[in-house]
């Protein structure tokens, strides 16, 4: 039977709403911006407590009245804050109404306010990772002979903070592995994500349980801190969570901070990967291909830019069909400099048991961990190949 | 009064305008005053108050004033006024300055103390030195340890220990003070502009005798609120 012509019609007219109520149109993140209030060194104060942690000090509620009023003043929305001791100062992220959309602009204005020490926008990095979860064999147990680079470390009295997403510490090869968990996602809890534990797993993985992948440093311990939130397009963190996240970890004193994660640069993350360094902590930094330089902060002067895939001046890991643990217990073969830039904070934390405050100078191509080791460890029994990527100093 | 004149005067004039909103403001309700162990309010609740200001070179200033009751003296309140300089350094932190302690009803108690301290995020210890300590003219000396450790985002548990070491008697050998220790042991708790604490305060003579409602050996649970601004 024929279907009369304007029948047809009334039937695509009827399905024209709900084809657009299924529409899912994903609204862009209001832009924010943080603006930097001093934070005192703690003091003497008669009738109060001393030696209140920063948190929670005496002084916070003046300075959160002052964030309030600069927001009002400028039509803003005051939505979350931090304290960031290590710079002296308290951070508060403004969030701007729906029709601004010019944080430069309005970080600028806000700096110009003799109470505010400076102001940035937020801004947004993406971890370096490509590639589906499939399960392959080690390319470090061949290309760095693994088990005699364990010869001479496994990492024992090491700690790597791992700022990423968030990693699952009940997956069997991370099972004692992490001995710090924090969330730095405002309004989130914690939970294990891809990413970060695929880095996690890469660097500290549990050796000779009988299952999986053995880590580059199975003795080390990681310092699992959650910066980013992964969706449907990846692993997302903002300048905000990422600068909290690198306070708490130079407070920890690690031996290496791994940042699997590439952004513009950011003038509250610069100072705090200047305060890492500083302190001796070796910050390694994931290099984007598409960025000048490979990006923050592996372009940053004293950060170890490492890539998968490496430019002229860069160094290299292993980065392409890497095991690694994913949450629930899974394995998946991963590719990207984010798992490059893992392997290699796995080769300083073994560096890092042996010689703790070893100084040392990267050098472009692809590393080799060997050389690195013996550089620290004379001793050392492993096979060295032909050319010294890491050397010591 | 004249040092706290000048302290105020100070504080006043060291203000300003553009960097009012530096300024923090407290108010607090305490089930028992106790300083260094010892009660100040007969272990009756007081109210009290307080006022600092941080200048962006690190120098602050600040008052604080309190009811209180002490058994045996005409003692009704107990005011502070302060001024030092405090600066982070790497991993850790130092400050240094001078408290002038004041006694409603009772000016020959006033006495002024030196003090150095340093810390780092959850522990510190300060040294403090009076020439002439409650005004009797003994010189002493008190170290005190502080720690927090938190409990979860919104509360900590802290402690508090302390020594106070005379080096002579002053003025007459009834004002004599004994060594003595005291602690602080607690947890407190913050909600936004509010903070409460609960804690177990006391001290104990360590040597020398104690004669007088100065020097007992106390101790007594302390519960109170505070409202910052």
């Amino acid at each position: 039977m024929k279907m009369p012509f304007w029948s047809l019609l009334l039937v695509l007219a009827l399905l024209q709403p709900l084809a657009a109520a299924t529409e899912v149109k994903e609204e862009p993140a209001p832009a924010q911006v943080m603006v930097m209030l001093k934070l005192p060194a703690p003091h003497f104060r008669a009738g109060d407590n001393y030696g209140g942690a920063y948190r929670n000090d005496s002084g916070r509620s003046a300075r959160r009245k002052l964030a309030l009023e600069l927001a009002q003043a400028h039509g803003l929305k005051l939505v979350s804050d931090w304290p960031m001791p290590l710079l002296g100062i308290d951070c508060y992220v403004l969030q701007l109404p729906p029709d601004q959309a010019d944080p430069e602009r309005m970080a600028a204005l806000l700096a110009a306010d003799p109470r505010v020490q400076w102001a940035q926008p937020v801004t947004t990095y993406r971890t370096m990772a490509a590639g589906d979860p499939l399960y392959k064999v080690q390319p470090t147990a061949v290309q760095w002979r693994l088990s005699d680079l364990h010869r001479t470390a496994t990492g024992r009295n090491v700690r790597v903070a791992v700022i990423d997403s968030g990693v699952d510490d009940s997956h069997p090869e991370l099972a004692g592995q992490v001995t710090v968990k924090e969330n730095f996602i405002d309004r989130e809890r914690y939970i294990g994500e891809n990413h970060g534990t695929a880095v996690a797993g890469i660097i500290v993985a549990r050796a000779d349980n009988g299952i999986g992948i053995r880590g580059v440093a199975p003795d080390a311990r990681v310092i699992a801190l959650r910066a980013c939130r992964e969706g449907a397009h990846g692993a997302q963190c903002d300048s905000f969570s990422l600068a909290k996240a690198l306070n708490f970890a130079v407070m920890q004193s690690p031996h290496v901070i791994n940042m699997s994660l590439s952004g513009p640069p950011d003038r509250l993350l610069q100072k705090l990967v200047e305060v890492a360094i500083a302190r001796g902590i070796r910050v390694v930094g994931a290099a984007d291909p598409h960025l000048s330089g490979g990006g923050f902060p592996a372009a940053w002067p004293g950060v170890l830019s490492v890539a998968s895939d490496p430019g002229p001046q860069q160094m290299a890991a292993p980065g392409r069909d890497i095991p690694a643990p994913l949450p629930g217990g899974r394995f998946g073969v991963l590719s990207g400099s984010s798992y490059a830039a893992a392997n290699v904070s796995g080769v300083l934390a073994l560096m890092g048991e042996l010689r703790p405050r070893s100084a040392f100078k990267a050098a472009p191509g692809m590393l080799d961990p060997c050389a690195a080791l013996r550089g620290v460890a004379p001793d050392c029994v492993c096979q060295c190949g032909p050319e010294l990527s890491l050397r010591n100093q | 009064m004249t040092g706290a004149r000048f302290f105020f005067i100070f504080l006043l004039a060291g203000l300003p305008m553009a960097a009012i909103a530096q300024t923090s403001f407290n108010v607090s309700a305490l089930s028992d005053f106790r300083v260094r162990g010892q009660s100040y309010s007969e272990e009756k609740p007081v109210l009290q108050a307080g006022v600092n200001h941080d200048f962006a070179s690190g120098w602050y200033a600040g008052g604080f004033a309190t009811r209180a009751r002490v058994r045996n003296s005409r003692v009704d309140s107990v005011g502070s006024v302060y001024l030092g300089l405090a600066r982070d350094a790497g991993g850790f932190h130092w400050d240094a300055g001078i408290v002038h302690n004041m006694y409603g009803n009772a000016r020959q108690y006033r006495y002024h103390e030196w003090y150095a301290g340093i810390g780092v995020e959850r522990a510190s210890a300060r040294l403090s030195y009076s020439p002439a300590s409650l005004g009797t003219g003994g010189r002493t000396a008190y170290l005190e340890l502080n720690a927090s450790q938190p409990l979860g985002e919104h509360v900590d548990a802290s402690i508090h220990l302390g020594y106070l070491k005379p080096f002579d008697h002053g003025v007459a050998w009834y004002y004599r003070q004994p060594a003595r220790a005291d602690w602080r042991v607690g947890a407190n708790a913050f909600a936004g502009d509010w903070s409460f604490q609960l804690a177990w305060s006391g001290t104990r003579k360590v040597a020398g005798a104690f004669p007088g409602w100065r020097y007992g050996e106390t101790r007594g649970l302390v519960l109170g609120a505070t409202r910052h601004f």
